[in-house]
């Protein structure tokens, strides 16, 4: 059940929401124990249900203003190179302390993404489903799917450069 | 290749699905280009850092009410 909570966390950003969405999906998996099929994991059949009560919930609420994402991805020069330089990012530290504070930092970068783009990456590249079990799950086509792990995954990377890569910024700008 | 165009390739390339057609200008282009090799791992970690939040996620606990509001909603469901 911990695992789940996590889950219905992630998605709505909210402890009572969150515990909501786990309540419904307990309830429903209940009612519908009928239907479970024995050859699954019935804790991969939780964790569906639970992802796709905590997208009802999510969609039920005020749909807030959503930001666009355009300005976290990477920029290029007119002749198609990279309007900036990287620099290589520290590797991450091993024990369990650095591993804590990498994935709050890394949690809080992804609550930054615009809302359409943070509910893709997270089903996507946190909870494993895949491309057309999120795409059934939100109700997007499997490309549309696609596109939006790519953008959002960019524009992540762009949110981290300022929080692990080296400085306040890891890139710098190329003069034209 | 430029890099605008390599970047367009990137979940493709993670996915194990670069066409034929491709992937040799792609990885053409990944060798004489430094910051293409910088940002190709650092997309790479954003792939891979995602497992690193969820697993330090589910080492939190489940409050008793939550369990125990479960249990009262399951009886009423019984009936």
């Amino acid at each position: 059940m911990p695992r789940l909570l996590s889950v219905a966390r992630r998605v709505l950003k909210n402890d009572d929401d969150a515990r909501e969405a786990v309540q419904q999906a307990f309830i429903a998996a209940y009612k519908a124990r009928d239907q479970f099929e024995g050859n699954a994991q019935p804790s991969t059949w939780l964790h569906r249900i639970t992802v796709n009560k905590a997208i009802d919930i999510l969609r039920a609420r005020q749909r807030r203003h959503e930001d666009s994402i355009d300005d976290l991805l990477p920029r290029f020069l007119p002749n198609g190179h990279w309007s900036e330089h990287f620099t290589v990012w520290p590797e991450p530290a091993e024990d369990q302390i650095d591993r804590k504070r990498l994935a709050a930092t890394v949690r809080e970068a992804i609550d930054h993404l615009p809302e359409s783009h943070r509910l893709v990456l997270l089903l996507r590249d946190i909870e494993e489903l895949s491309t057309e079990e999120t795409a059934t799950a939100i109700g997007i086509t499997p490309n549309a799917v696609k596109l939006r792990l790519h953008r959002a995954r960019m524009a992540l990377r762009t949110l981290l450069a300022d929080r692990i890569g080296s400085g306040d910024a890891a890139t710098t700008e190329v003069p034209q | 290749m430029n890099c605008r165009e390599m970047s367009q390739f990137l979940d493709e390339y993670f996915a194990g699905e670069l066409p034929e057609a491709v992937a040799t200008e792609f990885n053409g282009h990944i060798t004489r280009c430094d910051d293409c090799t910088v940002y190709i791992e650092q997309y790479r970690r954003v792939i891979t850092t995602g497992r690193a939040v969820r697993n330090e996620d589910e080492m939190c606990e489940c409050p008793e009410e939550l369990i125990q509001a479960i249990m009262a909603a399951l009886r009423a469901a019984d009936r």
